[in-house]
């Protein structure tokens, strides 16, 4: 029987690092032999045989799918290639910098001589660290890209702070929970990384765990003071009349100490605020403060604590933004210690976003095949991938599924055994309403 | 089946082309390997004689205008005359496209895809003309008859070029979709092609209609028309489907599906050109012989296990079947006199 030849597919904007993973990948000690399709002409700089030059043609497929769009360049040229196959072991594609992988993906879907001889191993999305912001603002191209991916490399991360890093990096996960995400400088990620990534082979998707995303927290900052019985905290008119502050003691004045003390004060910001008005005292405890900011130009809090020491202070909104700053009882500016910034990139409402659904029990195989293609027929053009490992009722093997668009593709996976049979879906789309995504699986739940 | 020589060989590389030449005594396999191998069919006990051409791989090989040689295209961007026994040479180069779709003419006409252009040659192998910009990468070509008008499929149709020696706008036949390999019914009323969709598409040139057929189980690598003109047969199935195109009119009436039923499908097709009957050849490397009589006989020439069969073809006398396979086994089958007309005779009925 003659092996399929895995394909990665590369894709990443103008100025991301493609061709620099891609000439490290070509020159680098691997033993494999590579073909590369390439789309942007005359980029590589090795010395390689088996390069092909590609024009993107995008065709759109007459089988009344209406988003359904193939590389006919890619089923032409990886038809030519298969009659070459014992001469290379792998192949990748580079895709444009401005391309939707979308039609790449499908390719795999829909021609058969290309699923007879070729396996999407998965799509590899290169993010400039410093401009993925920009790019994801205004392309759509930019965020199907980061939509489509297994694996997220985030390069040039030696060009940007590290708040500024896990900023991207919280962005990225909100819209594609399942790809991995690696930082690397020069785009240089581990071959293991990239190749034999497995993202599209349901024979290895034995377990679905989205990535978790970090919580949003009700607050914008912490940061670390040394109270000694009182300071003052001084605040000017500010975006809000109000705002919300709590007080809690800390370990050490570092930001692994405040994120920690964060998980600890997160649930106290639910809490009725007890309002304060100018003067007041900011006390430690599980009291949430709320700081009256209005009818006046400066305001001045009391932050006072019974035991002089080390204390974590956050608030609703960057101190910055009141023009805020902290002195002693004796009237001496007291520097922060340490700070942390929390949710930097709330104001981001991408419209791409990852639904993970998880449900226990068992599933009706016919009501989700028909709450699927339903799903798929009218969102398909939205929901850029899919995954699934599901418990049918009276299986015992596990039913794993996936989609690109409108495609779906399915297989029987491992037996359940003694585990305890559950459900996780996961969507990536745009315009995705959890609750009804929710509800639609529930509905499908054996009773 | 008694009444046939049936020899094979193993040349280790996907056969990637295979055809008679023009004055039907040499047979040639291209293959993955960058070699072409030509046979001499009237040998009793016939040999396989290798040229090797290129590192890469042949990706197409047609019977060249004049006997007995043959052209082949490959991905080294070159397209090489292959002579069966004076020797090969470079006819063409492109630097940024494959030469993967090749037709000739007896009238000493070549034309070769070059990318979103056709490049058209003469006997002498020079330029005569350019023919493009195609709406995508050419996907099939095929002569008419007099080799005056030359069908081009792409994405959304095909285009008829006239060959009079001034260029102008083709004729665009137009249908949504990606059309691949393309023929002429052998009236010419009609050019078919098969699709991206696993359809096969039809124009009828007299009466100005189209319509599709299908869709098929799987994308149609091939189709071939009948001895006679009357049928349509194609690939893509799990028996050889054969449109009736006799009465001239679209849409023809359903298929008749001929061979055996199996799960594995029809990958090649290739009617005899002088008797009623067609060599078809399955995806499990199975191969058939089927009168397309009205009560069709079947008989097995190869069973399986093997690999899909990737090309298929029949001398112009019809009585040397030709086949491969994407493991690269080959072979050469030769019938005795009237062993194929008796198989196309049976089954005709009263």
């Amino acid at each position: 029987m003659t092996q399929t030849i895995p394909v990665t597919v590369l894709t990443g904007f103008l100025g991301s690092g493609k061709t620099t993973l891609l000439n490290r990948i070509l020159t680098e000690n691997h033993g494999q032999r590579i073909a590369v399709i390439e789309n942007e002409f005359g980029e590589i700089g090795v010395d390689q045989d088996l390069v092909i030059n590609a024009d993107e043609e995008i065709f759109e497929m007459n089988n009344g799918c209406i988003c359904c769009t193939v590389r006919g360049d890619l089923i032409r040229i990886l038809g030519n290639l298969a009659k070459r196959r014992d001469k290379f072991d792998r192949i990748l594609v580079e895709t444009t910098g401005l391309a939707d992988p979308g039609p790449v993906a499908q390719t795999f879907f829909v021609d058969d001589d290309t699923k007879d001889s070729f396996d999407l191993d998965g799509v590899i999305t290169l993010v400039d660290a410093k401009h993925a912001g920009l790019h994801l603002d205004d392309s759509e191209e930019a965020m199907a890209q980061i939509a489509f991916a297994d694996v997220l490399l985030i390069n040039k991360t030696d060009l940007v702070d590290a708040d500024e890093l896990d900023g991207l990096e919280r962005r990225l996960r909100a819209m594609n929970a399942m790809a991995r995400i690696e930082r690397v400088r020069m785009a240089d990620a581990p071959m293991e990384q990239v190749l034999d990534v497995g993202g599209f082979d349901l024979r290895r998707a034995l377990d679905i765990k989205p990535g978790f995303l970090e919580p949003e927290y009700p607050f914008e900052w912490g940061g670390v003071l040394h109270i000694d019985g009182t300071a003052r905290f001084r605040l000017q008119n500010g975006p809000d009349p109000a705002m919300s502050a709590v007080l809690e003691p800390i370990d050490a004045a570092t930001p692994e100490a405040l994120t920690e003390t964060a998980e600890r004060v997160f649930t106290r910001f639910s809490a009725p605020d007890s309002m304060l008005k100018p003067g007041g005292a900011i006390r430690p405890g599980e009291t949430c403060w709320t700081l009256e900011l209005t009818g006046a130009e400066h305001y001045e809090y009391v932050l006072e604590v019974e035991r002089p020491g080390l204390y974590a202070l956050f608030t609703e909104h960057m101190p910055e933004e009141f023009e805020a700053g902290f002195c002693d009882a004796a009237g001496a500016t007291l520097n922060v210690a340490a700070e942390h910034v929390f949710n930097p990139e709330h104001t981001h409402d991408d419209t791409v976003q990852s639904v993970a659904l998880e449900l226990d029990g068992e599933i009706e195989e016919f009501a989700l095949s028909a709450w699927l293609s339903r799903l798929l027929q009218t969102q398909g053009p939205d929901i850029f991938r899919l995954k699934g490992i599901v418990a049918i009722k009276g299986e015992d093997r596990r039913f794993v599924f996936q989609g690109v668009h409108m495609l779906f593709d399915s297989q029987a996976g491992a037996p359940w055994g003694d585990e305890r049979r559950s459900n996780r879906l996961v969507f990536i789309g745009r315009n995705l309403d959890e609750a009804a995504l929710e509800q639609g699986l529930r509905d499908c739940q054996a009773r | 089946m008694n009444g046939c020589r049936l020899d094979r060989w193993a040349v280790d590389a996907p056969l990637t082309g295979i055809c008679v030449e023009r004055g039907g005594r040499y047979a040639a396999f291209a293959a993955g390997d960058g070699c072409v191998r030509i046979v001499d069919l009237r040998e009793g006990e016939p040999a396989l004689t290798t040229r090797s051409l290129t590192r890469g791989a042949i990706l197409a090989l047609v019977a060249d205008c004049r006997e007995p040689a043959f052209i082949c295209g490959a991905d080294n961007g070159a397209v090489y005359r292959v002579h069966a026994l004076e020797g090969s040479r470079e006819l063409a180069r492109f630097t940024r496209a494959w030469p993967d779709q090749l037709v000739t003419h007896p009238c000493g006409l070549r034309a070769i895809s070059e990318g979103l252009q056709v490049r058209v040659l003469d006997a002498g192998g020079q330029t005569v003309t350019g023919l493009g910009n195609h709406p995508s990468t050419v996907a099939g070509l095929a002569f008419d008859s007099s080799g005056r008008r030359l069908a081009v499929s792409h994405y959304n149709g095909v285009s008829l070029w006239t060959l009079d020696g001034r260029s102008g706008e083709p004729q665009r036949l137009h249908h949504r979709g990606s059309h691949l390999d393309l023929s002429w019914s052998s009236d010419e009323r009609f050019v078919v092609t098969a699709t991206q969709e696993r359809t096969i598409h039809a124009w009828d040139l007299v009466a100005g209609q189209d319509v599709s057929l299908g869709p098929c189980m799987s994308k149609v690598k091939s189709i071939s028309w009948s001895a006679d003109g009357d049928w349509l047969l194609a690939s893509g199935t799990d028996t050889v489907s054969c449109w009736p195109f006799s009465t001239g009119r679209l849409p023809p009436a359903a298929p008749r599906m001929l061979g055996r039923y199996s799960e594995h499908l029809v990958a090649r097709v290739c009617a005899n050109p002088r008797y009623a009957l067609t060599a078809a050849g399955y995806n499990d490397g199975g191969l058939d012989l089927v009168s397309l009589a009205p009560r069709p006989q079947r008989h097995a020439l190869a069973s399986a296990p093997g690999r899909p069969v990737t090309g298929l073809a029949w001398s112009p006398d019809g009585n040397c079947l030709l086949g491969g396979d994407s493991d690269g086994r080959v072979f050469v089958c030769r019938f005795e006199t009237d062993v194929l007309a008796r198989l196309a005779w049976t089954g005709r009925g009263s």
